[in-house]
């Protein structure tokens, strides 16, 4: 009888117990959720923005790398107020205008990291003013080449348009187009010296000399195509880029094919990372790009002696520290530049917020069969008192240029 | 362990001398089936049945969706085998076992390169591609009971392996397995009342792996987290998924087979998940808790059988995101946080009435359901949530047409009303691709649905203890304002 009472006690019991657990436990998640904020306080140095007085734009975007959540703030009116965000490991992009104490108007921009997790936290930002210059500006980069109606990619076709957005005349001869070395979408660790904000890191470059140069009216362009021809002829749905103002065909390397159209002047590669002297666009656009121009006394044979970049960086799978050699060229001699990738895959920017503070690319997937095609491509702000286009450019090209790409201005050929 | 099992009851199967027509009744009775949430404790297997019998069946199914949940599909078809047995011993045990094959395809499948969504949801490998899976699965189960005076005893192992793939890019290739083992007891207390519980133990893996052929047209890969949100990270960084769930159901009843025959029957499962990729980083952590409670009590006047039956369940499931920092180090864990929750309440009433004559055999089951789900994203503004009222009925009719053969004619059906739906998502800040998905799921979660189902069975005995059959079903189901889906299929089988 022992036996049957306590074999009943432990039936109940157990019939009891789960009841029991079928309690509510919501008000424990609720309070879970109010720790898994954390205010953000920023602080700005402003040192490096001579005169500075004041914000009048101040804007500041956090991106959180595990959940790819986009946090925008405006501080503009106070710029000590915290930013509430999830907890988190964020990047930190600023944005704005600063008023000088002469009454000035600069642009401003930075960039940090910071993980958010405690319930209070702080990042202190060094402020940069934006590099504006009077001169051309990138309009189109397009890297994603073609599919032929039979689906088969073509990987040629390339090209960079170019725009005096200006109001005066301008020339060609001695500009520099600039392919970064880092790829958007590989981040590694500790770059050692880290100089983006300085300085842009190189993979490739790009010279058109001065016995070449052309002038540019107001609002008029040039194309700089990997081959200036018709390649329409070779695939239908490829563009007519005969009337290229510049090219750069690679004819070292056999295996690709390219050819040298006679009527067309050659840019230089004078740097390239690449074997054979490549000059190659990724066809998902993980880099960036660039326009510059050599200061007086500097020329082509003294910035490959002078501006080296050795560096050193942390594998971010393993930590393994590897050195790495490729050149510079100093932010102060960009006139235009564009970072570059696609959303899902996008870790940093290979070009400091002086020269872009944003980035843009075609598509928001990666490997999206869908880029073919297309371009990333300067948003029209009006036109010009010639009738000219006029380009946004505040360099932040995620503001600028049209996202997430949009099809080649060339599609037609190629008019002015 | 399940051949020997299955052959030994081959061999050796020991069908009582009954008339065929009596012993298809007693093989497939309705109300043991109604009450099979019993047999979850192994020890009442012995008293499953006083007759032992068995059952081979090969089948083919097509199953053409036009209205579907895009991770699975809209198409599946495909063959299974299948073989059953039950056997009594002399020394009051009895013997059980089953071996399942599948070869099947599923066509249409969407966001989903993963297998066992009630496993691993929501945290599938997925990309927006719609692909053909191919499927295989082998399955093996077996148990054994044994009486001892007033204490029964048993214990049961299964084990299930699936494998799925694609032929095209991405191409998925998943593989799981999925291994049980459950032992239970039961003592009777007075008369006929028995008091039992049992303890199953799961231990489950899958590996999901994405190889791409052709590396320039590569679709995106997204490790999904719930309700369209994904690991940004490891999206399209890794072209993998490792799964491995461990969990315990347990359960005490008490029961009256015949003197009262009512049962009582209260459940708990609890388990957890860890989702891991690239080989080194537990990206995700799963866990589930199930509380049920069935009681059932039945009436029987002369051949009138008749058994009221309740369910109450309720089954919740919280996530975890792991979260990690590239910032000044290499890749390193920097916490963790509860980001998903998922919770369905459900409870089911039906009554089973049950009679059997000479020839003929009826039997009939309205129920109604009442079923509320919801689920939700505990830091973000974005919740699902459903409420349904299912009402419906199932019947059986077998009519004896000669001493050796018989006709099986069975028919359900369901109405599935909506009572409440709420979709927060809001699908306007997900990539366009994903919250099409999720519009267009919640379109047919959100809508009314008739299903119909109709099977003809007919049994012909070959000898004294063996019996061939063949078994023609169709069912369809109608989701309002959207076209009809339907399955077909047929099996052929032998009983003995």
């Amino acid at each position: 009888m022992k036996k049957r009472v306590l074999a009943i006690i432990v039936a109940v019991m157990s019939l009891t117990m789960t009841t029991i657990s079928c309690s509510s436990d919501d008000t424990a998640i609720e309070n879970d959720q109010q720790s898994q904020v954390s205010n953000l306080r920023l602080e700005f140095n402003t040192n490096k923005i001579t005169g500075f007085k004041s914000f009048e734009k101040l804007t500041v975007v956090l991106v959180e790398l595990n959940t790819g959540k986009e946090i925008l703030a405006d501080l503009s009116e106070d710029s000590t107020k915290a930013i509430v965000a999830a907890k988190g490991s964020y990047r930190v992009t600023i944005d704005g205008i600063a008023i000088l104490e002469s009454g000035d108007k600069v642009g401003i921009a930075s960039n940090s990291e910071v993980k958010l997790i405690n319930a209070e936290d702080k990042l202190t930002l060094s402020l940069i003013a934006k590099a504006f210059a009077n001169d051309f500006i990138i309009e189109e980069v397009f890297f994603t080449g073609v599919v032929s109606k039979e689906g088969k990619g073509y990987n040629s076709g390339k090209y960079f348009k170019i725009t005096n957005n200006t109001d005066k005349t301008l020339s060609t001869g001695g500009l520099l187009i600039l392919r970064s070395a880092f790829n958007s979408a590989i981040k590694q660790n500790n770059y050692t010296p880290e100089i983006r904000e300085e300085a842009m890191p190189v993979g490739g470059v790009l010279y058109i000399p001065h016995e070449i140069g052309k002038e540019v009216e107001p609002g008029d362009f040039i194309v700089v195509a990997d081959m200036g021809l018709d390649h329409s002829a070779q695939v239908s749905t490829a563009f007519d880029l005969s009337g290229s103002d510049y090219e750069y065909p690679n004819m070292d390397n056999p295996r690709l094919g390219q050819v040298d159209s006679p009527g067309v002047p050659n840019a230089l590669v004078i740097y390239s990372e690449m074997n054979f002297n490549m000059f190659f666009l990724h066809n998902r656009g993980f880099e960036s790009y660039a326009i510059a121009r050599f200061p007086e006394g500097v020329t082509v044979e003294s910035w490959l002696k002078d501006y080296k970049y050795d560096y050193s960086f942390e594998f971010a799978a393993n930590g393994r520290v590897v050195d790495r050699t490729h050149y510079k060229v100093p932010n102060q001699w960009i006139l235009d530049g564009v970072n570059s990738s696609v959303q899902a895959a996008w870790e940093h920017n290979p070009i400091g917020t002086s020269v872009d503070s944003g980035y843009t690319g075609v598509g928001t997937e990666d490997g999206d069969p869908a880029r073919f095609g297309k371009s990333i491509r300067r948003k029209q702000l009006g036109v010009m008192e010639n009738g000219k286009p006029l380009y946004k450019d505040t360099n932040n090209s995620t503001e600028d240029f049209i996202q997430w790409g949009t099809e080649a201005s060339l599609k037609n050929g190629i008019v002015h | 362990m399940f051949i020997c099992l299955w052959l030994i009851s081959i061999v050796g199967y020991a069908q009582k001398d009954r008339g065929y027509f009596q012993r298809l009744n007693q093989q497939y009775d309705p109300v043991r089936q109604e009450k099979e949430v019993l047999f979850s404790n192994p020890a009442f297997m012995s008293g499953y049945s006083i007759y032992s019998f068995s059952d081979f069946d090969a089948g083919y199914g097509q199953h053409k969706k036009k209205t579907y949940l895009l991770q699975e599909g809209n198409q599946s078809k495909g063959i299974q085998v299948k073989g059953s047995s039950f056997k009594r011993l002399k020394n009051n045990s009895v013997l059980w076992g089953e071996v399942v094959y599948q070869d099947k395809q599923h066509k249409g499948v969407q966001w989903n390169s993963s297998l066992d969504l009630d496993y691993i949801g929501p945290y599938v490998l997925a990309d927006s591609t719609k692909g053909t899976n191919k499927y295989e699965s082998y399955a093996f189960m077996g148990g054994v009971a044994k009486q001892v005076s007033n204490w029964r005893f048993g214990a049961e192992m299964s084990y299930k392996a699936q494998m799925a793939h694609r032929d095209r890019d991405p191409r998925p290739k998943a593989t799981t397995s999925d291994l049980k083992l459950k032992a239970g007891i039961a003592y009777n207390l007075y008369k006929d009342i028995e008091i039992g519980t049992f303890a199953e133990l799961t231990s489950y893996k899958q590996s999901t792996d994405v190889k791409f052929f052709n590396q320039t047209g590569r679709a995106s890969l997204y490790q999904m987290t719930g309700l369209g949100e994904y690991s940004f990270y490891f999206s399209n960084k890794t072209q993998d998924a490792h799964y491995n769930y461990n969990g315990i159901h347990t359960g005490v009843s008490i029961v009256s087979h015949e003197d009262i025959d009512f049962g009582l029957v209260g459940y708990f499962t609890h388990g957890k998940l860890d989702k891991q990729v690239s080989s080194q980083y537990d990206i995700n952590r799963l866990e589930n808790k199930q509380w049920s409670i069935d009681a059932f009590k039945g009436f029987t006047i002369g051949r009138h059988r008749l058994l009221a039956h309740v369910v109450f369940s309720f089954f919740k499931r919280e996530g975890t995101d792991i979260l990690y920092t590239n910032i000044d180090t290499n890749l390193d864990k920097l916490m963790e946080r509860k980001a998903y929750k998922k919770s369905i309440d459900y409870s089911e009433f039906s009554v089973m009435y049950q009679w059997e004559g000479q020839r003929d055999f009826v039997s009939f089951k309205p129920f109604y359901i009442y079923q509320k789900e919801q689920e939700s994203m505990l830091l973000l503004d974005r919740n699902q949530s459903f409420t349904y009222g299912v009402i419906g009925g199932m019947g059986e009719y077998r009519r004896m047409l000669s001493s050796k053969s018989v006709l099986t004619l069975s028919t359900s059906v369901q109405h599935r009303a909506i009572i409440q739906a709420n979709n927060q998502l809001n699908t306007d800040l997900m990539k366009p691709s994903i919250g099409q998905w999720l519009e267009s799921d919640y379109l047919l979660k959100s809508s009314n649905c008739i299903s119909s189902n109709l099977s003809v069975r007919y049994d012909h005995q070959l000898a004294s203890k063996l019996g061939l059959y063949t078994l023609v079903e169709y069912q369809q189901e109608k989701y309002s304002e959207f076209p009809v889906n339907q399955y077909m299929g047929v099996r052929l089988g032998i009983t003995f």
